[in-house]
């Protein structure tokens, strides 16, 4: 019987998977911008991408920033830069009023892993905090 | 969110995953020996690890130490397999070696291959500001691993119970000793796939 459950166990269970995105987002009050860089397993992304679009608007479409008016800000891409297993994605945008209304939703690779965790880390007028999103996260704000 | 609080939390949802059952099954194979009264010898044990994959974990990821990841992940299914063997092999805690003592050092060494493995997850998405991430993820990580072991506390007391009605009364084997051999082989049998499946040759 054991023998049996383990059999059944060893067709289900998986060694552990990495399934993280960590993006830094800079937020410069005076000039009304932000920049994301986000850094995910090149692996993952464009397993993911596969699925539809470029890596570069994959990434830029699980990255979802808000302005006061619900208006989602364009992000335009200042680079991709692989490092050994990690890929690195650059956005910039810009946004109207203040910063206090933005709002980011990160859903990147969720529709991929059920288990996929992305960590923002937000630094804005030299202060730094940090976000977490799971799948099924709303946007949440910025401050 | 303070990034340590967030790190802690990416931290236990690493080790908490059921869907990701590595660290679990080395966690259930560790404790798969142990009864409520030996809640000591099981405590030293998870320190040891716990000792171990922070040591490796810092070095790795402050760069200080590089493993090839292919080799680490091949180890890590390795320590899960050798803890069900010497699960098994050793019947007779009191007569094994040192009195079984040498438990806690051989959790710290594969607390080492556990470490390496979390930081082949960490240091891929930090570049700089590492040491707070690295103090809430290891944080993290502890408080998955209480809460792993306390649910293996709570199976293990069933598997026990179940053994007991199940067996025959003049069954030689006391219920300890088939629960540890049951867990421990069927822990075995996952692992020695993963093993197989991650072999770097």
């Amino acid at each position: 019987m054991v023998i049996g459950l383990a059999f059944a166990a060893m067709l289900v269970a998986r060694m552990h998977p990495l399934h993280t995105t960590m993006t830094e987002l800079t937020v410069d009050e005076a000039r009304h911008s932000v920049r994301a860089v986000v850094r995910a397993f090149a692996d993952d992304v464009t397993a993911a991408a596969k699925r539809r679009l470029s890596r570069g608007d994959y990434v830029a479409a699980g990255l979802a920033i808000t302005d006061a008016a619900g208006r989602q800000l364009a992000l335009r891409s200042c680079g991709v830069r692989h490092t050994g297993d990690v890929v690195f994605v650059c956005f910039d945008g810009t946004f109207d009023g203040s910063p206090r209304a933005l709002r980011l939703a990160d859903s990147l690779l969720c529709d991929l892993f059920d288990d996929q965790v992305n960590v923002v880390q937000i630094i804005d007028g030299g202060e730094r905090r940090s976000m977490l999103f799971v799948r099924g996260d709303r946007a949440k704000p910025l401050r | 969110m303070s990034t340590l609080a967030t790190f802690m939390q990416l931290g236990f949802r690493h080790i908490v995953d059921v869907e990701a059952m590595d660290h679990i099954l080395f966690l259930l194979a560790l404790a798969a020996i142990y009864r409520w009264r030996d809640v000591r010898d099981a405590l030293w044990v998870v320190t040891a690890f716990t000792i171990g994959h922070s040591v490796t974990l810092a070095l790795a990821v402050t760069g200080a130490l590089t493993l090839p990841s292919n080799v680490v992940e091949f180890l890590i299914p390795l320590t899960i397999v050798a803890t069900c063997v010497e699960n098994m092999l050793v019947s007779d805690r009191a007569r094994a070696p040192w009195s079984g003592r040498y438990r806690p050092l051989f959790a710290g060494v594969f607390g080492l291959v556990h470490g390496a493995g979390f930081a082949t997850y960490l240091r891929a998405m930090f570049v700089d500001h590492v040491a707070l991430p690295l103090f809430g993820f290891n944080v993290g990580i502890e408080a998955g691993q209480i809460v792993v072991l306390l649910a293996a506390a709570v199976a293990l007391a069933i598997c026990d119970a179940v053994i007991e009605r199940l067996r025959a009364h003049r069954a030689s084997w006391p219920a300890l000793r088939l629960r540890v051999v049951g867990v421990s082989l069927a822990v075995f049998v996952i692992a020695s796939r993963w093993a197989v499946e991650r072999a770097p040759w």
